[in-house]
């Protein structure tokens, strides 16, 4: 086991070439160090600006470069301007040339052997700066305990330092005292109160914690392995916390059974399913208007076979599903609600017959668009990402809206909603990531603008994830925003690559719109006291116009990679 | 002379019997290897489908499996019976049931004939590799492999370690110095003869049958030992992703692949129809004898390598969220902010407007709503002037601007009467150009008329959020370009920071000479500044303005910016 990257390198140069030691890299846990003022020697001088060098005097911490540093402010600043530097330390070995400097007292230099924790903290709490000038570093230890307290740190560029502190150390070169006293005398220029409010301020780098450290260890321990993951995806998960994730699975499971008991089929075709067709999910109630083009635009896509949860359609939705070749219908009058808004339903079927196919989960007012879709049927799309082993495909939900009123141009049977709704917006789309379950939460659009200006934080989420090679085990948490096994919904790069993703085009706003909101405003079957809704019907009222010069008019999948809201990955 | 080719069928036996019959039908004799996991009824129903062509022949079946010797084994014995049956073949092209030709055949028989005697096997030295994936290197050729990486990854794991803790090395057969390549080579008969006979095949295959993905090595080892002229690159155009999978060639790739004037593609989406049609019509006119040239398809997939590793500088979405200082750029261009301008130079937005080569907004981060430039409610992007919005997520207001408006710069005003929510996101992104007048705040309030208590409250809290912004801009973490001036300083002389602004984002038209703008009338400034400190405020950041109500300069000493450049 190595407490950093760096050493685990050292360790294979050491170890030759042919001879790798299974390693796994486990960094050391940060506990914020408690300052204790009063365990500080009462003949320190605390009223002139300090620095502090943490660690045994040895060549390898190359406190020489320091005593150089300090002779280059000495020859520059009055006496009373120079700063303190305190080494904090026992003489180690093998150094005795730095030793006899010591000796000598050079000025504004304190040696402090034996301090106890509580002042090495104190101490460095009040610092201006962490100075680390070390040769070579394992990990750095105090580096990281700077940082936690908002200490700024100086350092040598090792790859260890490079490593824990990323770009938030200041790195400078091991054998130019110049530019070390340079940069400590800005930092003893630097206003005092400026300081504190750096520290308010400035979160520093990520400070690992033991948590994380003995989870690593701990799997090693049990499982005999640890598998470091190949790019960092977020925190690795502790032994609690996967038990109640799992317990949350289960439980949602469990609940889609138990609902599931309500669904009638109308007609099952499920036996036509071939073993690698791509399959589409989706609960419907009144939408027998757009049923045609729906179809057809997933069939032309390449979808094998159709499963519709009707919930008690009376306008010949249900009747026209059965009538269709490829479609299988469940029928059901329970409360959408109820059901968590249709997805206990799905999560059953998907349960039931999407194990082991490639399935969507889309409504049926949402398009799915995915690179090179114009050109590659939705098999070719799940082929590679079978061979990138990637599990789910996401496709952020963007909004399509006419130019001028909702209800201008009447929406016809069969017609390509977007030859109407043809507008959207580009970039005004704001994302935070959900630590609980990982997933990005997207909001914005349209929306956000016009119906949630002054509750930004209620706005309705864009964040899908409608394309996922099912597994028993496997299911939506809420809505089609995100799934568990969490890492399912690990569908980005925090790395600053790309990777591969779609939209979700939404013809929501389109004539038929005004009838729906109508509806659903009486049945109150909606999300969070269909909020949404209420909102809808007072922005109807007003004859709202979602168009403004700015909206971009849709032209094909291309533009929005452009625009940044899909991306190829490494898809090409 | 005749190329033979030798295929190595796995699934989709269906474009395979294409592609033979493709070549056989032009003449090439043509060896199938058909994986021994195939069944039985598929298999016979395959040979039945080209059994019309007497060039066609199956070599004996192996069970192959991704990584072992297998694969090796049903290319040597495709490869025997081809010299064996088929005595005017001059070149073996070893080809698998997924390559597409995109030549025919003659104009691949031409080229060959030109250069009877080359060898085309991509073979490097173990030692300089870099690009396989998964870790083992050289370690391919000291350890044992007896586990099934796909079914018995676990044991294969084990035993890889269990190897190297023991510090276990097989040696290596005197004579052989491991080298690699791409599997998919092009052999004379001469070398493939010398190669299958060599007296030494049997200690070989026995030191090879121990190797690690043999078929990455064998061949483009031994080939080392019996070759003449080797070309180290594959005929084959076959391309890997940085994870090591295969690029896949689809549709809309028709026009790539026949201006690359390769001879053969790996590996093509099995449902591609328009490519199978389209390449293995026998009717379409042959472009004359062109050197491969995958230039345009290296291209394309470096790009794609390039997106996946690296990104797009400064955008945020939903397939790429990069942590905190992992951004590969957190803005994707240059902007400019300004802070304390507006407040001491009269009219400065239009004059910026008027000189600099940027979008000049006013203050994005006010409190009452985003003051974009010109007034507007809505930005490129749709991005809305409601400060609601932005403070729900200030850095992806920024972000977004910057994004949306890509190709021109930005510019805005600043100042401790805005959100500071940006401030570390900004000291910290290289693109920020940030120019600030400390103390600019308090000009406002002293050309007030309001209450002088408020006034004192007011500019206690503004001092102390510019101090705090100023540790960030002073901090060391700064990646920012960042000028500070004190008020005083500036008054005195602005000609020179002008200067330097104008310079660093440009003037909107070169070689003109640009007007100075008007500073704020600042008599009784420094009045003002003594009644704060009288009602015991401290004002530390104006610099020096004399006590006295001497009128101070507010008159540049020039009155024209002269650019350098």
């Amino acid at each position: 086991m190595c407490n950093s990257a760096a050493t685990r390198a050292d360790v294979f140069r050491h170890a030759g070439a042919g001879r790798r030691p299974a390693c796994a890299v486990a960094h050391l846990g940060i506990d914020l160090p408690q300052p204790d003022p009063a365990a500080l020697p009462p003949w320190l001088d605390l009223t002139r600006p300090w620095f502090v060098c943490l660690g045994t005097i040895e060549p390898r911490k190359n406190h020489a470069l320091l005593l150089d540093a300090w002779d280059h402010i000495a020859r520059r600043w009055p006496e009373a301007q120079v700063p303190q530097l305190m080494i904090v330390g026992r003489r180690g070995w093998r150094n005795a040339e730095t030793f006899a400097r010591l000796d000598a007292r050079p000025q504004g230099v304190v040696e402090l052997p034996d301090l106890p924790d509580g002042a090495v903290a104190a101490l460095l709490a009040g610092a201006r700066g962490l100075l680390m000038p070390s040769h070579a570093e394992g990990f750095g230890l105090p580096m990281l305990e700077a940082a936690a307290l908002g200490v700024p740190v100086l350092a040598t560029p090792t790859p260890a330092a490079h490593e824990v502190m990323g770009q938030a150390a200041r790195f400078l070169p091991p054998d130019d005292p110049g530019a070390w006293a340079e940069a400590i005398m800005a930092l003893a220029g630097a206003e005092r109160g400026a300081m504190a409010s750096v520290v308010g301020y400035f979160q520093g780098p990520a400070i690992p914690s033991w948590t994380d450290h003995f989870n690593i260890v701990l799997r090693l321990v049990w499982h005999g392995r640890y598998r470091q993951p190949r790019v960092v995806k977020g925190q690795p998960l502790g032994l609690w916390e996967q038990y109640r994730l799992r317990l949350r699975r289960k439980r949602l499971l469990i609940r889609a059974l138990r609902k599931a008991l309500a669904l009638k089929p109308v007609a099952n075709r499920t036996g036509q399913i071939r073993r690698r067709d791509v399959l589409l999910f989706a609960t419907l109630r009144n939408e027998r208007i757009r049923l045609p083009y729906f179809l057809q635009y997933y069939r032309d896509l390449g979808i094998g076979h159709f499963l519709f949860v009707d919930n008690g359609s009376d306008d010949g939705s249900r009747d026209y599903l059965a009538a269709q070749p490829d479609v299988s219908v469940w029928t059901t009058t329970a409360s959408y609600k109820r059901a968590r808004f249709g997805m206990d339903w799905i999560n059953w079927l998907l349960r039931r017959y999407g194990r082991g196919h490639w399935t969507l989960t889309v409504d049926l007012d949402e398009f799915l668009v995915y690179p090179f879709y114009d050109t590659r049927p939705i098999r070719a799309l799940t082929d590679w990402l079978d061979s990138c082993e990637a599990r789910s495909f996401p496709a952020m939900l963007l909004d399509m809206y006419p130019k001028g009123p909702v209800d201008a141009v009447p929406y016809q049977e069969g017609q390509n909603p977007f030859e109407i709704a043809r507008w959207f917006d580009s970039g005004n789309y704001t994302i935070t990531k959900n630590d609980d379950l990982q997933n990005l939460w997207i909001q914005g659009g349209p929306r956000a603008r016009l119906m949630f200006a002054d509750a930004p934080r209620n706005a309705p989420a864009l964040n899908k994830i409608p394309l996922v090679k099912w597994r028993r085990g496997y299911v939506y948490a809420s809505s089609t925003h995100m799934l568990l096994p969490r890492g399912l919904n690990r569908v980005y790069d925090a790395q600053g690559g790309e990777k591969i993703s779609g939209c979700l085009l939404h013809a929501k706003f389109l004539s038929t719109m005004t009838s729906k909101v109508q509806e659903e405003l009486v049945r109150r079957e909606h999300y969070i006291g269909s909020r949404e809704y209420i909102a809808y019907s007072e922005a109807l009222e007003t004859g709202p116009d979602m168009w403004c010069k700015h909206s971009v008019d849709y032209r094909n999948w291309r533009q929005l990679e452009d625009l940044g809201l899909m991306s190829k990955g490494n898809w090409a | 002379m005749t190329a033979g080719f030798v295929m190595m069928c796995h699934t989709e036996l269906g474009r395979a019997a294409q592609v033979a019959r493709f070549w056989a039908k032009a003449g090439a004799p043509v060896v199938v290897h058909v994986d021994g996991k195939v069944g039985q009824p598929a298999f016979d129903a395959f040979a039945h489908g080209l059994s019309d062509l007497g060039n066609v022949s199956f070599s004996r079946r192996f069970n192959c499996e991704w990584g072992t010797w297998s694969l090796v084994a049903a290319a040597q014995a495709g490869a025997q019976q081809m010299l064996d049956r088929h005595p005017q073949v001059g070149h073996v092209f070893l080809a698998s049931g997924a390559c597409l030709p995109l030549r025919p055949l003659a104009e691949l028989t031409a080229y060959l004939a030109a250069r009877p005697q080359t060898d085309f096997i991509e073979s490097v030295t173990a030692a300089d590799v870099d690009w396989t994936a998964g870790g083992l290197h050289d370690e391919r050729f000291t350890l044992h492999f007896p586990f099934s990486w796909r079914r018995q990854r676990w044991l294969f794991d084990r035993y890889v370690r269990l190897q190297r803790r023991l510090n276990y090395r097989r040696p290596v057969p005197a004579g052989l110095e491991p080298h690699l390549g791409s599997q998919w080579w092009c052999l004379t008969r001469r070398t493939l003869t010398a190669i299958l006979q060599d007296p030494d095949r049997a200690r070989q295959e026995r030191y090879f049958r121990g190797v690690w993905i043999p078929d990455e090595s064998y061949f483009q080892t031994l080939v080392r030992r019996h070759s003449r002229s080797i070309e180290s690159r594959s005929l084959t155009l076959s391309k890997f992703d940085v994870y090591g999978k295969p690029h896949v060639f689809y549709d809309d790739h028709l026009d790539l692949l026949r201006q690359s004037d390769c001879f053969v593609a790996r590996k093509v989406w099995p449902r591609a129809n328009l490519l199978y049609r389209r390449f293995l019509d026998q009717k379409i006119p042959a472009a004359a004898g062109a050197d491969p040239d995958p230039v345009r398809v290296d291209r394309l997939f470096a790009a794609a390598t390039e997106r996946r590793t690296k990104g797009r500088a400064g955008l945020y979405m939903q397939s790429r969220f990069p942590r905190r200082d992992h951004e590969n750029g957190k803005t994707p261009a240059p902007y400019a902010v300004f802070h304390g301008f507006a407040e001491v130079i009269e009219e400065f937005e239009p004059w910026a407007t008027k000189h600099l080569a940027a979008r000049v907004h006013g203050h994005l981060f006010a409190p009452e709503r985003v003051e974009f430039a010109g007034g507007a409610v809505l930005q490129p992007g749709c991005l809305s002037d409601s400060a609601a919005l932005r403070d729900y997520n200030p850095q992806a207001f920024l972000t977004n601007l910057l994004w949306n408006t890509r190709g021109e710069t930005q510019a805005f005003q600043f100042g401790p009467r805005d959100t500071q929510a940006c401030n570390w996101f900004m000291a910290t992104d290289p693109n920020a150009q940030i120019a600030v007048i400390t103390g600019a705040w308090a000009v406002p309030l002293f050309r007030s008329n309001r209450d002088f208590a408020d006034l004192r409250r007011e500019a206690a809290r503004l001092q102390k959020i510019e101090l705090a912004h100023l540790g960030i801009l002073r901090s060391m973490y700064v990646k920012a370009r960042v000028r500070i001036w004190t008020i005083a300083d500036f008054i005195e002389n602005p000609v020179e920071p002008l200067q330097s602004l104008v310079e660093q984002i440009g003037p909107r038209r070169p070689n003109r000479l640009i007007e100075t703008p008007r500073m704020v009338d600042l008599t009784g400034f420094g009045a003002f500044l003594q009644r704060l400190r009288n009602e015991g405020m401290q004002p530390r950041l104006m610099g020096e303005f004399p006590v006295g109500d001497h009128p101070h300069r507010t008159d540049p000493r020039q009155d024209h910016i002269r650019l350098t450049t």
